[in-house]
Formats: C-alpha cells, structure tokens, sequence
C-alpha cells in the first residue's frame, strides 16, 4: 500500500484544497485523512492547473457534489501513476499527451528561433565563405549561359573580335593555361583603346585591343590571362554579383534564372572593381597557374611595372581598378623571389605581328 | 491574518482606501496613489520589493520580468511611521472597478490578466504567469503573460464593467467570453474549446473560440473588457452616430486616447 499526498477539493472544504493522504486498494480510492472511499470507475481525470501539468482526480459523492483530489507534487504524481488500477491507467494518456504536446511545442519553438538567430550570426560572421558557397550552387551549365548572353548583349553593340592572329594566339595561351578545367573557354578580342581585360561567368575572357598595343611580350599577355582565369575558376564574378545585389540574387542565379542574372552582371561590367582581397587571390592563384604551366611568370610584374611607370595622370583601367598596386607589386616581387620558377620558359610568339593584326586594329575617324 | 484595513469607493470608477496601523506597510503602483495621511513614510522600490536571496541582481530580474506583465519597473512603498493608523487610497487608471481579493483565502497565489494589479499588502509578489499552450495563449483572449501574484494578505486588482466572482466546483465547467476572465485561482483549469459550428462561429459574434474554466478553484469576471469598449466607443465616433457630429466625437475619443496613453505612461 503506497500512499501519496494530495489536495483535496469539496463542499466544505476550504477553496484552496486541503490536504490529504491517500491510496488506491484494489478497484477503489480511499483517502484515509478524510475517511473516503471512492470506486475508481466513478472516478474521471481531467488535466488541470495554470501550467496544465498537474491532473486532478474528480468524482461524485452520492449526493451529487463534486469532489476533487490534486497529487501535490512530482512524487506524488507518479505514485497516482504507478499504483492506479487499470481502468483509471487507461485516462492518464491525456495526461501524457498534454505534457508532451506542450514539450515538443516549446522545444520546437525555441529551437526553431535559436537556429534563426544561429544562423544569422553565421551568416555575418563567415559572410565571404557563406556567398562563396551559395556561388558554388551555380551549375557550369548556367554560369555558361550567363556568360553567353552577357557576350551576346556586348556582341550586338559590335567590337567584337572572333578570328585572327590575335585571337589564335589568345587562344593557344589560353588553351595551355586551362587545359583541364571544367569550363570550356572562349576568347574574345574588343575593340577598344582602354588597357583593360575582363572574365565573364562560364569562361568567356574578353581582352581589349588597347592591352594588347601596350603589352611587349607575350608572356605578358599570358599573366593577364592567367589572372583572369582565376576569376573565373574562382567565380569572382557571381560572388560579387550575389554580394553587391543581395541575397535575393543569390537565390536568382542559383535557381538559374539567367535573364536576370544577366542583366545584374552587364549592369556591373561598367564598374566591375573586385575588392583587394579578391585581386589578390587572382595573382595569387594565376601566378600559380603560369608556374604549374612552365610559363615566364615575370609578365606580370613586368606588366605591372610598365604600366605604373607610365604617364600617371592616365593610368589604364586594368590597373586602376586594382586597387594598392605598389603593394601588389611587392607581393608578386615576393612570391617571384620566394618561389622562382626555374623550369619556367618564356613564350616564343612574334609579338609585333601578332599587335600588327589587322582584325584588331580600331577604325579610327 | 492580514493586518491592514480597506474600504472600495465609487461606482463605476473606484478607488481603494486603506488604513494602515503603526508600522504597517503597503506597496503601490507608481502614480496610483490618490491621498495619503501626513505622517506616512514613501519610499520607491525596485520591483514588488520583496527580497530575493540572489540580491540586488535577483530583484533587478524580477524587476524587470515583472515589466513583461504591465507594471512598471518601481513600485512605491507606504509605511505608517506614526503612532496613530494612517490612510492611504489608491485610485484606478481607467474606468476600472477594485477588486480586492485575500490570498491566504487562495492558498497563497492568484493568476491576474496583465497589469491588472493595482496595490496589495508588503510581500506579495508579482510574477510572470506564462500560457504554455498555444491555442490558450493566441484565442484565450489573455495573451501568453499573465500576472501571479503570489504571497500573504490582500491585493487589489482593476477590473471593467460589472464584475462577477464564482465559485466552481470539482469538474463543473464554465464557458466565458475571451477577455471577460479577470482572475482565476491557479487550480482552475484554463481551456480552448472550438464552438463546434461553423453557422455559430461565423454569425454568433463569439469568434471560433471559446474559453473554458473548469473547477474547482474561483474565477474572477468583468462584463466589459477594456479592448471591447474601446472597439465600441471608436466604431461609434466613426460611424457618426448622433446627428452628423462624428469627427467632433473622433476628436474627443482621440483626445481620450492621448490622455489615456498620457496616463498609462506616468503609471
């Protein structure tokens, strides 16, 4: 016989419940401070309390009034539990059910709002590598067609150059230097004095006319390559677009919709300045592309070099927009003095005919 | 016992007037107090001004969680420093009728809907009375926080419109409107039923929802919840009720409401 402590509720007794012992024997309940015997089948359990955790034992006296019993605490309910018979067992599922429901709810709740709040943090914290991620996403499939309408736009304004001794020998390069990549390249040659060269999602290297007059060798014209190579391999491009425009753009590109991410990259090509984080990991990754393909890396300091030294007032746009040159410089001083390249050879092209191609020469006035 | 005597004023607008023996003590919203005898001492304290055995920090907490139920961060704290008993009443902020109920009757606690406590004997606490279940918390008309006052001797709390108090019985069930529920003893079982019909749920003004209260314990009713008043007062000024005088009604009933928030503000 285990006995458990309750609160007893009933006609005259206080508001506040009493307090009793009892215990179940059998097929009844008896609350021995009170001199009760109750049948267990008369007797149904209802949840109950503010914080709906506690359960309480009601019945009818043979009068018709109404009493309660409330086990006082966690003990005392688990004793009720325990020692009930089964006809009374059988009610305590509501009871189970309720404290359950009430646990997964909250737990549900709670944790949901602490992932949220998780996960904004991470977001803010590992921003670079969250974008870097959600770039990633991007099948090469897309990122092609990205990159094909962006040059299809640049196409219809004409300047465009598709054939000749330059562009072969972009190619030739080229094809040297991304011989296993995933993307299939395509080299472009536009119309256009400005020292300047861009990558577009997808591999599509377009190379101004006016970097190829200023360059002197070809190895020169291979950094420039190999640099943007990086860009492409390392999708710069996507990663700033989904940066610059938001999230939402994240979620365009990596759903494919290439109209839309097209228009946000043409629309970025005007000012496509890539922070100098990212310039630096293209030097970085592109003079360890030219190295692994025994190519002269010293093209693109020397190009570096000539370009700085020239008149200051006008420097060419593929170097302004790479912000802290000089530093730039050293570091590729550094990297050539800490790693010289000794199986590296310098291409052999005929530089001067290659910038007498006619196919690149502007139609000037 | 409790030590402190008191008598509820007005009609529809009340206020409480207690008297207060040497060396008694009250504590009282801030801003409530409506006049007071010379020779009693007052005093601001954070929170209810119990002690907690965590300190200042521990007082600083139930401060502060006690703002979540409507009240404000300090109360103030009455003393009769005399030798002779010493009046001080409390009056409501609204249209609000006192109730004032004894805790030891209670066994010691009370769940109140938020900021409806008024005044009540030094001890008692305010505490966060949090809904667990959800469809309680979002149809039962008092929201996720509600107030326990927890403790010995009488409180006051603010009621609207006519008030009702009943007793319940082991197992016998009332139904309330949402809202209309002041106060309940914390062994009242506290449910949402669904009205069954839709014919009833869509056309009996009740809502989707009804409240339940299961005994035993006491339950603590008002006839007119404040939101439903004001809900009422504002479709009659838009409307325009009264002869074509509805943007003077408006004017008045946004006048109310600036005082109101004046008044709530300084509370």
């Amino acid at each position: 016989m285990v006995t458990f402590e309750g609160l007893l509720y009933g006609p005259n007794l206080p508001l506040a419940g009493e307090a009793c012992t009892a215990h179940f024997s059998g097929t009844t309940l008896i609350v021995n401070s009170h001199s009760l015997v109750v049948n267990t089948a008369d007797i149904e359990m209802k949840v109950g309390g503010f914080g709906h955790d506690n359960f309480y034992l009601n019945w009818k006296d043979s009068s018709a009034k109404g009493f309660s019993l409330k086990p006082v605490g966690r003990t005392d309910i688990k004793t009720v539990i325990q020692t009930a018979p089964q006809r009374l067992k059988s009610q305590f599922s509501q009871w189970h059910d309720r404290r359950l429901t009430i646990k997964t709810v909250w737990t549900t709740i709670i944790s949901v709002t602490v992932f949220i709040v998780f996960a904004a943090l991470f977001i803010t914290w590992r921003h670079d590598d969250v974008i870097g991620w959600i770039a990633n996403q991007v099948s090469v499939k897309n990122e092609e067609a990205i990159g094909q309408s962006v040059i299809a736009q640049m196409q219809e304004n004409g300047d465009i150059v598709m054939e000749g001794l330059a562009i072969d020998t972009i190619k030739q390069i080229g094809d040297r230097l991304t011989e296993k990549s995933r993307y299939e390249y395509k080299w472009y040659v536009l119309l256009d004095d400005d020292v300047n060269a861009f990558a577009l999602p997808g591999g599509f290297i377009v190379i101004n006319s006016g970097l190829i007059q200023k360059a002197t060798h070809a190895n020169e014209l291979a950094a420039v390559i190999a640099h943007e190579v990086q860009h492409v391999e390392q999708r710069h491009a996507l990663k700033r677009a989904i940066k610059s425009i938001g999230w939402a753009a994240g979620l365009i590109i990596v759903l494919g919709d290439v109209n839309a991410a097209t228009a946000i990259i043409f629309h970025q090509l005007g000012n496509m300045y890539f922070s100098r984080d990212i310039e630096d990991e293209a030097d970085r990754l592109g003079y360890g592309l030219l190295f692994e393909k025994n190519i002269n890396p010293e093209g693109l300091l020397s190009f570096f070099k000539k370009l700085q030294e020239e008149n200051k007032s006008e420097i060419p746009e593929w170097f302004s927009s790479h912000p802290n040159t000089v530093e730039r410089i050293s570091t590729i001083q550094n990297m050539l003095d800490n790693q010289p390249c000794l199986a590296c050879a310098s291409l052999v092209y005929d530089w001067k005919k290659i910038q007498e191609d006619s196919a690149i020469k502007l139609l000037k006035e | 016992m409790s030590n402190i005597s008191y008598e509820i004023k007005g009609s529809d607008m009340q206020y409480v007037e207690v008297t207060l023996p040497p060396e008694g003590a009250v504590i009282g919203e801030q801003g409530a107090m409506m006049f007071m005898d010379e020779n009693l001492e007052v005093t601001a304290v954070l929170g209810d001004g119990t002690a907690s055995k965590f300190g200042f920090i521990g007082r600083l907490l139930r401060a502060l969680k006690r703002m979540f139920t409507g009240e404000s961060l300090f109360s103030s704290r009455y003393v009769n420093k005399g030798k002779e008993p010493q009046r001080v009443a409390f009056a409501t902020p609204s249209i609000s009728k006192i109730l004032g109920i004894n805790l030891d009757e209670l066994g010691g606690d009370l769940i109140c809907q938020k900021g409806a406590y008024l005044a009540g004997e030094e001890g008692i606490q305010v505490n966060i009375a949090m809904q667990k279940r959800l469809r309680v918390g979002f149809f039962g008309g008092e929201g996720f926080i509600m107030q326990k006052l927890s403790g010995k001797g009488v409180t006051f709390i603010c009621a609207n419109g006519a008030l009702r108090e009943m007793i319940l019985e082991p197992g016998q069930a009332l139904i309330v409107d949402s809202g209309c529920l002041v106060a309940l003893s914390p062994s009242v079982a506290y449910e949402i039923k669904y009205a069954g019909k839709i014919k009833t749920a869509l056309f009996g003004g009740e809502g989707l929802f009804y409240a339940s209260l299961t005994g035993p314990g006491k339950v603590w009713l008002q006839s007119l919840p404040e939101g439903k008043l004001a809900r009422h007062i504002m479709s009659v000024a838009i409307s325009g009720k009264g002869a074509g005088k509805g943007k003077l009604y408006l004017l008045a009933v946004i006048a109310f409401i600036f005082l109101s928030a004046l008044g709530a503000g300084g509370k």
